[in-house]
């Protein structure tokens, strides 16, 4: 191609071109502003309803309850020990070796009834060498009774001095207290010896059996106990309850008990005393139970867990305790005043039952407080309520389909 | 380059043979490159996480991490800044290097800081894990396992210790703990109550298992002719064997094991549960670690699956969810599709325009050859295929055509002067092979100005931009070569258009014919319309100036987003409960939520909902998780929507937000992005805004961040706004009396074993483990009060208070108050932080993150002395990447210019064709304002993209209009001239172009915003290069002659 070619579209100004070309120029001009104005205003309007939809967002829906009223007791566990009504330990008076036993551990026995029989050879010679006295003792009374006899007549016919007559008078006199005195020898081992034979102080339950057959029984100091008895009608339930706890338990008070070896099973125990001092090395209270056992299901020695539950005097507001706010003033609650703002409101809390609290001050009846708070609430903030029921699953189901 | 011109004429098999081997190497590294969605984005990141059983964050950010991040400041070189998360039981560091980081040794010195600082930790804390990471390691692939007959224990038991060993060979897959399940471990449920009542404490006990449960070899003994191996037997084969030691005799009575506590194969207290599709599950999250491809590590454990399903017990099944491969090949895919397309309508349209099928061959033959070199070159210097390069080469393709045609073109028009076919190609060579190089060296230097990127974009663009320059250097070479020696053979005796006007009876030909006549109508009504332009061509530069400086009028209303979204069919819900409630709970509240979620889909559009509770049973995953869950109260909620459901999803998530806060009240939802590309771009994080408050003073940052939140959160289009810190974690504050419990002969350390052993267990402080002989695997055995036997105050204070023989309890010596802990301690360089996160919705990021960062001016005043607010996260990202495209096109356009000075000695021409780069900007403005995209990386690629074609375009006519000015034209005529000749290829190459990105336009994908720009842009600028630049020509040369 050469010059010429487009030298030949030089344009020739025609007035019609120019003007078609104005019109196009004025149509062209026109569809894009309003092209742009469209755009504009579009994206003016959705800017505008997003800003809606935004701050509509950015108002939190609560969920609001009131505070109730309640006297729940105050409950708390303590370790406590399970012991026998009555606990003897029974000793042997004698020495000597076992014969025989007749209860076992686990008996129940009757008062009286014979545990066992000691075989005691020392004590049984020793009352026939006593009787071998009393014997001999009783010749020599009967020689100096005669003798007696005859220096009395002796003496009348004063064949003998005053003097020699009494002093056989005297020695038969000695002779006969001799006797009386082998006697009580032989009465004193006698009962000795009774004491072979063991027997039960009261009715109860053998819960220890130290002899066996052929052991020998010696009546030392500290030694072990032959059996041990223990009265199991009732049990007394000891409690080492810490400071901490001793203002609320009186005499009277009524606990359950439960021990590990029936599980799920509640026992009733009372308390009949305490010792009302706090000791010193354990920083505790003693405190003592009464629990009845009519079918000896607790066992003396036992562990148990004795719950106690303390009664509360006054009526408090109770929050639960997924509504505190806790922070830098203490514990708060946020609630929603009526123009459906936040304010918090500080509570003292009296006692902290786990999942609620019960308060002392700070609230009324009548609050509505917001329950879950968010952390990022602040005072003054608006919030919209809505009833806590509304929470549940199935209010969902009416929801549209998506779009 | 005339001497490869020569050689292609002189020696054609030498171009023929390096073309096969381009095929060869080109489809080899096809092949052989790792296919991804992004390219690697290697910021290295190590996390190192520490674990203290039952710590809470407080103490954990006190004693721990913060010595640890003291000991990492000073000992470890290259940290680009240090951040933590102090969890329950957790503390997890993560360093952040720059990128000129020797990591090797970085990790070195990280490890040797550990050693360093783990005297001075609490005792019992074992060294911490390293991992290193960076930013793309992300979840690609989870295994949902779960069972009718096999109890949690044993799910999670078969993860962990068969599935998840037998995945760590697969390369680039990390895989971390799985999630949810039960962690099998040999439990001893003691009862404090018995052991009181022995006189026995847990420490006897863990001691006698101790003594009892031993790993000691005894030795051989020789007897005779052998050696016998003497085998003790020191350790319990069956777990309820551990029941039966003795622990001590006392009066001929033997206390075992079983007396006061119970040893069974168990698991410690739930912490985190999983639920796919409403039953309990056990999860696996396989996480793309190292250069691996995310395709290659999932195609990978998918193919032993089939192995690994067979080690497992039968009633196992095994699933594999939110497959991340699938939308990487369909992006993939796409990219390829729209560039196959693009490359069939651009080769149609050169058909059209030469009207001959030889033309046509060789264009369509050098294209793929110049895109097939450009893979190799991709491949070789360490790229992957991925969506950054694959759009670069679709890019490029537009470009090629024109390199391509431009010499056929040329080499037809020396033919139909009736030159020999050797001549012509030679003459041709000399006449265009200065402004094609010129053309090519200025859309370099415009791609170039990618490679100041840095950051997360410049690890995304630079491969985009490599694969752009790589392939027009090849076209550009192969346009020298290989189509010289192409020309040679087939337009021998063919060349021209076909100008025999011979009438065909062949439709198609016909309908070419009738194409170039209409083109040459257009051709006469633009030369007329120019000729009137140059005649009144003040006014006419007058009004094309006003029209373009109004154009950007409209800048403001497009708004900025660093990437478009994508349309997904996932959607990723966290939610967090009131501080402190217990996963029981929480899993509930998951149910309910679910149910809602599933009345406002419809359960018939959902595909499966997977819920993820709590904080997983391992700090690794807590490293690698990045959706902010930081305790039992947390939840995610993937909700996958069966496909072709994608264009709900956005307006699904509307409804949810307004209806979920609605319905539960106390719970704070987010979404967090559920796609890979999101969330790589946020790195990390869980959202795209996220506001630092930075200081000492926490109260006062505390109230002073929850002010700025409800300011934030009243910001249009703001969604999800919060706060991810958690101050009110309810806690129950044990003060002992000292005075009083040593008085009774206790001391704060018995209370404190006491206390550890009943509620957080004996593992921390006493590890003890059972050898399973059967598969090998080791236990730990921990020592510990069940839970459900702690479930009121008044069973805390019944915990005893000493382990001697004493009837001491807890709460005899202590009082129980009510208090509040942090959930999560947040360390940002060593400083607490505090995080409002916030997400845009229905409005563009940059506009949303403008009016966040006026609020942070707005309350300087007011911040807490020492506090420092910053804006971070994605915007902070965005904001580096716009500065930086900026100034490096600003950049460019300032060294093309320079270097056309250099082209044509002149400083004026040069400013001509500068000129005319304006209003290509003003074109993109235009187009992505009326098709409503906002503005993003992508589209500023398509920005530059333009700048390029628009300079290399305006360069063509200005020399064309210089060569006739020297011939002796006078200006105007010189600019008519050069406006005439030019048409054809100009008009070509944009149309080319034009079409060529019209597929990536009408996309829904992350580049169509590129494709859009580029089209706007190339309208604009192609009516610049043709009508307005010659006549600025035509302006500056009248003047200098008039001079």
């Amino acid at each position: 191609m050469n010059a010429s070619d487009a030298m030949a579209f030089q344009p020739e100004t025609s007035p019609r071109k120019t003007k078609g070309g104005k019109v196009i120029m004025a149509v062209a001009t026109i569809v894009l502003l309003g092209l742009v104005a469209h755009g504009v205003l579009q994206r003016r309007a959705a800017e505008a309803d997003l800003a809606l939809w935004t701050d509509a967002r950015a108002i939190p829906t609560v969920v609001v309850l009131s505070p109730h009223t309640g006297d729940e007791p105050r409950l708390f566990t303590l370790p406590g020990d399970v012991l026998a009504f009555y606990d003897a330990e029974i000793h042997s008076q004698v020495s000597g070796y076992v014969r025989i036993w007749n209860r076992d551990i686990g008996a129940i026995v009757k008062k009286g009834e014979v545990l066992a029989e000691i075989d005691t050879p020392e004590l049984d010679e020793q009352i026939t060498q006593a009787e071998q006295e009393l014997t001999r003792a009783k010749d020599a009374q009967t020689l100096a009774e005669t003798t007696a006899q005859r220096w009395g007549s002796l003496r009348s016919t004063a064949a003998v001095s005053k003097q020699a007559s009494d002093e056989k008078f005297s020695d038969a006199e000695v002779k006969r207290a001799d006797v009386g005195a082998v006697n009580a020898k032989i009465a004193r081992l006698k009962a000795k010896k009774a004491f072979a034979s063991v027997v039960a102080p009261f009715d109860g339950l053998v819960t220890t059996r130290n002899i066996d057959i052929g052991s020998l029984v010696t009546p030392t100091e500290g030694g072990l106990p032959l059996f041990k008895i223990a009265d199991i009608h009732a049990m007394r339930v000891y409690v080492n309850a810490p400071q901490t706890y001793a203002a609320s338990l009186h005499e009277g008070m009524v606990a359950t008990m439960s021990l590990e070896q029936y599980p799920g099973r509640q026992f009733k125990a009372k308390i009949v005393a305490t010792s009302n001092a706090i000791s010193k090395s354990s920083l505790t209270l003693l405190v003592e139970l009464l629990a009845e056992n009519p079918d000896g299901a607790l066992q003396p020695g036992a562990y148990a867990n004795v719950r106690f539950s303390a009664p509360q005097t006054d009526q408090r507001l109770h929050v639960p305790s997924s509504a505190l706010v806790i922070g830098r003033h203490g514990v708060t609650v946020a609630t929603v005043d009526d123009s459906d703002r936040v304010r918090f409101k500080k509570i003292e809390v009296h006692t902290d039952y786990g999942s609620e609290v019960d308060v002392d001050s700070g609230l009324s009846p009548h609050d509505r407080i917001i329950d879950n708070p968010l952390d990022t609430l602040s005072e003054g903030d608006k919030v919209r309520i809505r009833a806590p029921a509304g929470a549940e699953p199935n209010s969902a189901e009416g929801g549209e389909p998506a779009r | 380059m005339l001497p490869l011109v020569r050689i292609a004429l002189r020696r054609p098999y030498t171009f023929v043979v390096m073309a096969m081997l381009i095929v060869i190497f080109g489809v080899i590294s096809w092949v052989r490159t790792p296919v991804d969605i992004f390219p690697d984005i290697k910021i290295p990141v190590v996390a190192v996480v520490w674990t203290y059983n039952g710590l809470p964050p407080d103490d954990m950010s006190g004693r721990v991490v913060y010595y640890y991040e003291r000991a990492l400041s000073t000992q470890v070189n290259d940290i680009e800044h240090i951040e933590s998360q102090s969890l329950a039981g957790y503390g997890i560091v993560k360093i952040f290097f720059q990128p000129s980081v020797n990591i090797n040794a970085a990790l070195a010195q990280i490890t040797a800081a550990s050693q360093t600082v783990l005297k001075l930790l609490p005792p019992g804390i074992t060294p911490p894990y390293v991992l290193s990471f960076n930013a793309s390691s992300v979840p690609i692939l989870q295994l949902a396992l779960s069972s009718d007959s096999l109890s949690q224990a044993k799910i999670f038991d078969a993860a962990q210790n068969t599935i998840r060993p037998a995945l760590a060979t697969v390369a680039g897959a990390a895989v971390p703990s799985p999630y949810g399940g039960k962690v099998r471990q040999v439990q001893i449920d003691i009862d404090q109550g018995k052991m009181q009542s022995y006189g026995l404490s847990a420490q006897n006990i863990i001691e006698a298992i101790a003594r009892q449960d031993l790993i000691i070899p005894v030795g051989t003994e020789k007897i005779g002719e052998f050696e016998y191996v003497v085998a003790l037997n020191d350790s319990p084969e069956q777990i309820h064997q551990l029941n039966d030691l003795p622990i001590r005799t006392t009066n001929n009575a033997t206390v075992f094991i079983r007396d006061v506590a119970y040893v069974h194969d168990s698991n410690p207290p739930q912490t985190n549960v999983v639920r796919v599709d409403g039953s309990n599950a056990v999860l696996m999250t396989i996480v793309k670690a190292g250069s691996a491809s995310t395709i290659d590590v999932i195609d990978g454990i998918k193919s032993l699956l089939p192995r690994l399903r067979e080690t497992l017990p039968e009633s196992l099944d095994l699933k594999a969810v939110g497959d991340q491969s699938i939308f990487v090949k369909a992006a993939v895919h796409s990219v390829i599709q729209e560039g196959m397309t693009a490359a069939a309508l651009t080769g149609l349209m050169i058909l059209l325009f030469l009207g001959s099928w030889r033309s046509t061959l060789i264009v369509s033959i050098s294209i793929p050859l110049a895109i097939l070199s450009a893979i190799a070159a991709l491949a070789a210097t360490g790229e992957t295929i991925n969506v950054m390069t694959l759009g670069g080469l679709a890019l490029a393709v537009g470009i090629l055509v024109d390199d391509a045609t431009v010499w056929i073109e040329n080499i037809n028009s020396q033919i139909e002067q009736d030159k020999d076919i050797e001549s012509a190609i030679m003459d041709c060579a000399r006449q265009i092979i200065a402004p094609v190089t010129v053309s090519l060296m200025c859309m370099s230097i415009v791609f170039v100005s990618m490679f100041g990127l840095t950051g997360v974009s410049g690890y995304l663009f630079r491969p985009l931009a490599k694969a752009v320059v790589f392939a027009l250097t090849a076209s550009y070479l192969l346009s020298l070569t290989l189509v010289p020696t192409m020309a040679h053979y087939l337009l021998a005796n063919h060349g021209g258009h076909s100008h025999d006007t011979a009438p065909s009876k062949n439709p198609l030909v016909r309908f070419q014919r009738g194409f170039e006549h209409k083109f040459e109508d257009l051709r006469k009504f633009y030369t007329r319309q120019l000729a009137r332009a140059l005649q009144l061509r003040y006014r006419f530069v007058f009004a094309f100036l006003c029209f373009v400086g109004l154009s950007f009028g409209m800048f403001p209303f497009l708004g900025r987003n660093f990437f478009p979204n994508v349309e997904s069919t996932q959607i990723k819900l966290h939610f967090r409960a009131q501080a402190g409630l217990r996963i029981e709970e929480a899993t509930r509240l998951a149910n309910q939520i679910e149910h809602t979620i599933k009345g406002i889909a419809r359960p018939e559009n959902i595909s499966s909902i997977v819920d993820n509770i709590g904080l997983p049973i391992s700090g690794i995953n807590a490293a690698y998780g990045n959706s902010g869950t930081i305790s039992a109260a947390d939840a995610d909620v993937l909700i996958t929507l069966k496909d072709g459901q994608e264009k709900n999803t956005e307006g699904l998530i509307e409804k949810l937000r307004e209806k979920l806060p609605e319905a539960f009240p106390g719970v704070t939802f987010s979404f967090l992005p559920a796609d890979i590309v999101t969330q790589i771009l946020n790195f990390g994080l869980p959202a795209s805004i996220d506001v630092q408050v930075v200081g000492a003073d926490q109260e006062a940052n505390k109230e002073y961040a929850n002010k700025m939140l409800k300011r934030i959160a009243k910001v249009n289009g703001v969604a999800d706004a919060r706060i991810q810190q958690v101050f009110n974690v309810p806690t129950l504050k044990v003060d002992v009396d000292r005075v009083a419990a040593s008085q009774v002969g206790v001391t704060e350390s018995d209370i404190a074993t006491s206390l550890q052993v009943t509620l957080a267990g004996s593992i921390q402080t006493n590890p003890v483990f059972w050898l399973n002989p059967k598969t090998g695997v080791s236990y730990p055995v921990v020592a510990q009060m069940p839970q459900y036997w702690m479930d009121s105050l008044d069973a805390l204070a019944r915990v005893p208070a000493s382990h001697v023989d004493s009837k001491q309890i807890l709460g005899g010596l202590a009082t129980v108050s009510r208090t509040v802990s942090s959930a999560v301690v947040s360390h940002y360089s060593v400083q607490p932080v505090i995080d409002i996160f916030a997400s845009n919705n229905a409005r563009d990021l940059g506009g949303v993150s403008a009016d966040v960062q006026k609020i942070i001016s707005d309350m300087d005043a007011e911040r807490p002395r020492g506090t420092q607010v910053i804006l971070r996260g994605q915007t902070a990202t965005m904001n580096t990447a716009y500065t930086q495209l900026f100034a490096g096109l600003a950049l460019a356009i300032v060294l093309i210019y320079l270097l056309i000075v250099v082209n044509f000695q002149s400083w004026l021409d040069p400013f001509v064709i500068v000129s005319a780069l304006p209003s290509a900007q003003a074109g993109i403005v235009w187009m992505l304002f009326l098709s409503n995209t906002t503005l993003s990386v992508p589209a500023l690629t398509g920005a530059i993209m333009c700048v390029g074609v628009a300079t290399a375009n305006s360069l063509l006519v200005i020399t064309f209009a210089r060569e006739k000015l020297a011939s002796g034209l006078d200006p105007v005529s010189a600019a008519l001239e050069a406006g005439y000749g030019r048409f054809r290829p100009v008009l070509m190459t944009a149309l080319a172009m034009i079409i060529g990105m019209l597929p990536m336009a009408l996309s829904a994908e992350q580049n169509a915003p590129l494709g859009r720009a580029v089209i706007g842009g190339l309208m604009f600028s192609t009516v610049a290069t043709l009508i307005f630049v010659p006549v600025v020509f035509s302006i500056v040369h009248s003047r200098r002659k008039a001079e």
